[in-house]
């Protein structure tokens, strides 16, 4: 089982000058694979700080990341970014999609990079699951902000990743659009444990587990066990 | 690492949608390496002709020369040799002296500098010398005849049939000599050419001691027979009897140095013009990697390391970089052939040969690596900085945080080394002097320096000025120099290296074109009168005191070699045997001068080290122009063993003088004190100021009527000449200066092009808040401009105080700036900037908000 993620002692602090800033502290959390858990929390709580330094986008100023045994604190820069390639799979409140790629080429790029021809063949089937088959050639520019969604969903799943981030991935949607993306979102989390970034309580309650920040600490974890997907009940 | 398919297949996705800053990134570069491979291609067809036309420009094979006649000594010797091997030999004299019409005519002048050349039977060996009327070169040798130039046949109206006087000969005009280009006839002169036959040089009388003439003998070698491998096996003989040897791969050599030079300095402003795009494409680059940044840091969240971004976006670069080189390279050389035809007119009477222009493979392959190695150079540090992108940017954040600030200074510190490095190497390279390649990188790098100073100054005052402007068009203009994605410093360089460029060389040619026009000056003598012999003194005196002429001084010369110095013979081995090759210094080891001396030192002269004589010393004493003492280490306290004519005199160097010779004061290098080189063989010239052409020619005729040895040299005709060369110069300089300028718009465009997506987020706030297009134009048009202006005007500023420092330590004058021409540029670089600023900018005021939107 792939996907576990051991965060202990995390800190990470901003220099402004002479000033420091302690955004993020003490922080200790498991997430088992195929785990679907949220961090929620108030603007400048840390969720997206702790969000970037679990995913490796960002170096603790203290405390370690393991992700699958691997310590990703004490990676390399290159090493990392491989890591994140091959491991992990992002999601973004907006979207990140390259603009210059259509959607079929945004979703084969990160199989391109690590130079595996056999899943990036898996991007039109990710496409067509998403409903986007019809829209394999158009730009981002071309498309809704759903459809920029799922074409994103698809990039993060197209490597088959351990672990899928999330940082508000419904924030920039309407409800319906919203949901079909949590839908499809669930549907991966089959494949990988699920981190999700939110401030929304009801999106939060769908999570198994609901890590709860406030001044860059955790406040509470709320344990809920595995729930089914109901598609029609999501609050967006 | 990244798959080199997959890196070239993002380079490609990465130019969607950025066409217009790329292609403005291709034309910039191709626009300077159409620059340097122009200059390439025609320098290098200009020697190409001159190589193949070589044997017919020189006649002959090999050249034996000296001063004095070569019947005697080593030159015999060498003559044998040659002889004795079945080599063809032809004797040739050449020297200055008045061609004199045997009757005069009131509607022509009546006498004429020129430049004799006596040939012997056979010559030339190769080619042929054609004339008008035809097939009249045999007769040369028939009767005491001349072929002339055609420049002489209309200045003394002569038809052929005429009667002419050179010194004691009256010859009879056989016709004009047709200047076929690749011809001994196309030989370029400060005099025109007249040819005798050497059987009746002796007639003419002017061959007296102490002349200005230089003896040849030509030969045509049998097969086998390598004249290169002769002159070296022959070398050191010749040297030690005065003697050079030249062949027909160094023939036409003066006109080679001049190319040589003139290459030099073309080579340079085609490298500015290079470096200007160089400088664009950075600039471009640096705002489009800049777009580029949260697809960097896309890339690198699904995997992408720095090294594998670092790879995509040096392909792309590389990419633009071939493009936009072979489009220049090609369009360079495309061009130099176009413009074989121009060239060969601009060059008529200055080249010996025909131009003979082809698409030159090294020209194009030169310009490829140049314009790839500069934009690579130029545009590492924004692709550096791309490739870096913290990948945490995807959330929202900079990572700027993570990156301390000495690590961007020291990116940025490394793009400036990388820079004048690409600046160095570039200029080393095409110019292939590393004197020149380091000048030439410290005054870009100054220049440069400058105008980022004068860039940073500006962005600063526009932030402190601006919002304290009243209208809100220029309020937020102005604010668009200093905010965040502004193209400030790069146009203001841009446009203000480009005026630099074309600015200085205006000053530095009305500054020569002041110079040389002599009869504007009043403070110049502007007639010489040469070879006047002692007994012909007093009365070349008199006749110049009856013409009413002032400035009148009337100095001895005396030709002398520099035998020894403290009795060491002076060093000739290292001199450089190729005429083409051989330098200045080189010249002075093995040269004559004409000495002179006198008792006090003059005004156009001041000493620099030691004491200058009074009066009449005791023991021979010696003052060198500094130049020659260093060129050949001679210290004060030397002595010197002067050959004069084959008698010894010594004398001690007791002073250095720097000469300036722009005075036209008639001078020596070498200046004796009055003393035992009184009684030296010698000859007097004269400097003398005759205000009027009619007045001066009416002197030289009564002059070379009562002594037709005399040589009579018009200052304001030789400058004249010069003017003519300097103009025809000028205008190839002009060329490549306004194809910098347009280059500098070009570039100036690509700049505000990148930019342009900093103020399309602006202009849709300002729509959506109710701004019309109207207001929007009348913003960019406030921006562009004051950009224009400033830009001009720092580049004017420099010019003008390059100008104003240079040309007096140069030339010894003061600099002449062209106002108006300088105005009329000024106004049109203004108007061609802001034209192409509003063109390109035009898209920002033109769109719907919503277009921008999706864009974004």
């Amino acid at each position: 089982m792939r996907g576990r993620i051991e965060v202990r002692g995390l800190g990470r602090d901003y220099k402004d000058g002479k000033h420091s800033l302690t955004v993020l502290d003490d922080i200790n959390l498991v997430i088992e694979p195929r785990q679907f858990v949220a961090i929620t929390g108030p603007s400048g709580s840390g969720k997206s700080t702790l969000l970037g330094l679990m995913a490796g986008l960002d170096r603790p100023s203290r405390g370690s990341v393991d992700i699958d045994g691997t310590s990703i604190t004490e990676l390399s820069e290159d090493a990392l970014s491989a890591f994140r390639g091959r491991r992990i799979g992002f999601v973004f409140q907006s979207f990140q999609l390259i603009s210059t790629l259509t959607a079929l080429e945004n979703v084969r790029v990160p199989a391109e990079i690590l130079g595996e021809p056999s899943l990036a063949a898996r991007a039109p089937a990710l496409l067509e699951r998403m409903g986007l088959s019809d829209r394999a050639r158009h730009y981002p520019s071309q498309l809704s902000g759903g459809e920029m969604q799922r074409v994103a969903l698809a990039r993060a799943t197209v490597t088959r990743p351990a672990v899928i981030f999330a940082d508000e991935p419904t924030g920039n949607l309407d409800s319906v659009a919203g949901a079909r993306v949590l839908e499809l979102l669930l549907e991966a989390q089959a494949e990988s444990t699920l981190v999700l970034v939110t401030h929304n309580a009801e999106l939060a309650a769908r999570a198994e587990r609901e890590v709860c920040m406030r001044h860059g600490r955790i406040e509470r974890i709320i344990e809920r066990g595995k729930s089914e997907p109901r598609q029609a009940e999501v609050p967006v | 690492m990244i798959r080199a398919r997959t890196a070239a297949w993002l380079a490609r996705t990465e130019m969607r949608r950025a066409g217009g800053t790329l292609w403005f990134c291709v034309i910039s570069i191709a626009v300077g390496v159409l620059a340097i491979t122009l200059i390439r291609s025609l320098t290098e067809g200009l020697r190409r002709s001159i190589d193949d036309q070589a044997q017919r420009l020189l006649g002959a094979d090999l050249v034996i020369s000296g001063s004095e006649p070569l019947e005697r000594g080593p030159a015999q010797a060498l003559r044998s040799a040659l002889e004795a091997a079945g080599a063809r030999g032809a004797g040739s004299v050449r020297f200055y002296s008045m061609l004199a019409r045997a009757t005069p005519r009131p509607d022509v002048r009546g006498t004429q500098l020129i430049r004799v050349r006596a040939v012997g039977s056979g010559f030339p060996f190769y080619g042929s010398i054609d004339s008008s009327p035809a097939d009249q070169w045999p007769r040369l040798a028939e009767t005491p005849s001349l072929l002339v130039d055609p420049g002489v046949m209309r200045s003394l109206g002569l038809e052929p049939g005429d009667r002419v006087r050179l010194g004691q000969l009256e010859a009879e005009v056989l016709g004009a000599f047709i200047k076929t280009p690749g011809s001994p006839a196309a030989e370029f002169s400060m005099a025109p050419y007249v040819f005798l036959h050497e059987r009746h040089l002796a007639a003419t009388g002017l061959l007296a001691t102490g002349s200005r003439v230089q003896y040849e003998q030509v030969y045509a070698l049998p097969p086998g027979l390598s004249a290169e491998e002769w002159k070296d096996e022959h070398w050191d003989a010749a040297v030690l009897g005065k003697l050079t040897l030249r062949t027909s791969k160094e023939a036409a050599s003066n006109v080679r140095r001049f190319l040589s030079r003139l290459s030099g300095f073309m080579t340079v402003v085609g490298l500015v013009t290079l470096f200007l795009g160089a400088l664009g494409i950075g600039s471009a680059m640096h705002a489009f990697m800049s777009s580029k940044l949260d697809h960097a840091a896309i890339l690198r969240c699904v995997g992408a390391t720095s090294k594998d971004l670092f790879f995509v976006y040096s392909l792309l670069s590389l990419g633009v970089a071939l493009l936009g080189s072979l489009v220049g390279a090609f369009g360079g050389a495309l061009f130099a052939v176009a413009l074989g035809r121009a060239s060969a007119a601009l060059g008529a009477g200055l080249l010996p040969t025909e131009l003979a222009l082809h698409l030159s493979p090294n020209a194009i392959l030169h310009g490829v690596a140049a314009g790839t190695l500069s934009t690579l150079a130029f545009t590492l540090v924004p692709i550096w900085r791309t490739s870096a992108v913290a990948p945490l940017r995807v959330l929202g954040r900079s990572g700027d945080a993570l990156r301390p600030v000495g690590a961007r200074r020291f990116a940025g510190a490394v793009g400036v080394v990388t820079a004048l490095l690409a600046v160095f190497v570039l200029s080393l390279a095409e110019t292939e002097s590393l004197r020149i390649g380091v000048l030439f990188t410290v005054a870009i790098a100054l220049a440069l320096g400058v105008l980022f100073g004068m860039a940073r100054g500006i962005v600063a005052l526009a932030s402190a000025m601006g919002p304290r402007l009243g209208s809100f068009h220029l309020r937020q203009g102005i604010a668009n120099l200093h905010r965040p994605g502004n193209q400030t410093s790069a146009v203001i360089v841009v446009v203000g290296m480009g005026f630099l460029l074309l600015g200085t060389l205006l000053i530095l040619q009305s500054s020569l074109q002041q110079l040389l026009s002599i009869e504007q000056r009043g403070d110049l003598p502007n007639l010489f009168v040469i070879d006047i012999a002692p007994d012909q003194k007093d009365e070349v005196a008199r006749l110049i005191g009856e013409a009413g002429a002032s400035e009148v001084e009337l100095n001895p010369m005396i030709s002398a070699r520099i035998g020894r110095v403290n009795g060491r013979s002076v060093d000739q081995s290292r001199v450089q045997r190729d005429d083409v090759q051989r330098s200045w210094e080189d010249r002075m080891r093995t040269r004559e001068y004409f000495l002179s001396y006198r008792g006090e030192p003059i005004s156009a002269e001041s000493v620099t080290q030691g004491k200058f004589w009074s009066g009449r010393p005791e023991r021979q004493e010696a003052s060198l122009e500094e130049g020659l003492a260093k060129s050949l280490g001679i210290d004060l306290g030397d002595t010197l063993t002067l050959d004069i004519q084959g008698l010894p005199l010594e004398a001690t160097v007791t002073s250095f003088r720097e000469i300036r010779w722009q005075a036209l004061r008639p001078n020596a290098m070498i200046l004796l004190s009055p003393g035992e080189i009184e009684s030296a063989p010698k000859m007097f010239v004269a400097s003398l100021r005759l205000p009027g052409v009619e007045a001066r020619q009416a002197l030289q005729e009564r002059l070379v009527a009562r002594h037709e040895n005399l040589t009579v040299v018009d200052a304001s005709e030789a400058g004249q000449t010069a003017l003519m060369i300097l103009s025809r110069v000028s205008a190839v300089f002009t060329l490549l200066g306004l194809l910098a300028v347009l280059g500098g718009a070009v570039i100036v465009g690509g700049a505000i092009a990148s930019g342009r997506f900093a103020r399309q987020k602006e202009a849709m706030l300002f729509k959506v808040l109710g701004a019309s297009r109207s207001d929007l134009r009348r913003i960019l048009s406030a921006e562009y401009v004051t950009l224009a202006l400033l830009g001009t005007a720092s580049g004017w500023l420099l010019a003008e105080l390059i100008g104003r420092a240079a040309i007096p330590a140069l030339f010894d004058a003061a600099a002449t700036v062209p106002y108006f021409a300088l105005g009329a540029l000024a106004a049109s670089a203004l108007l061609l900037n802001t034209a192409v600023g509003l063109l390109v900018g035009r898209r920002v005021s033109s769109h719907t908000p919503l277009s921008i939107l999706r864009e974004e």
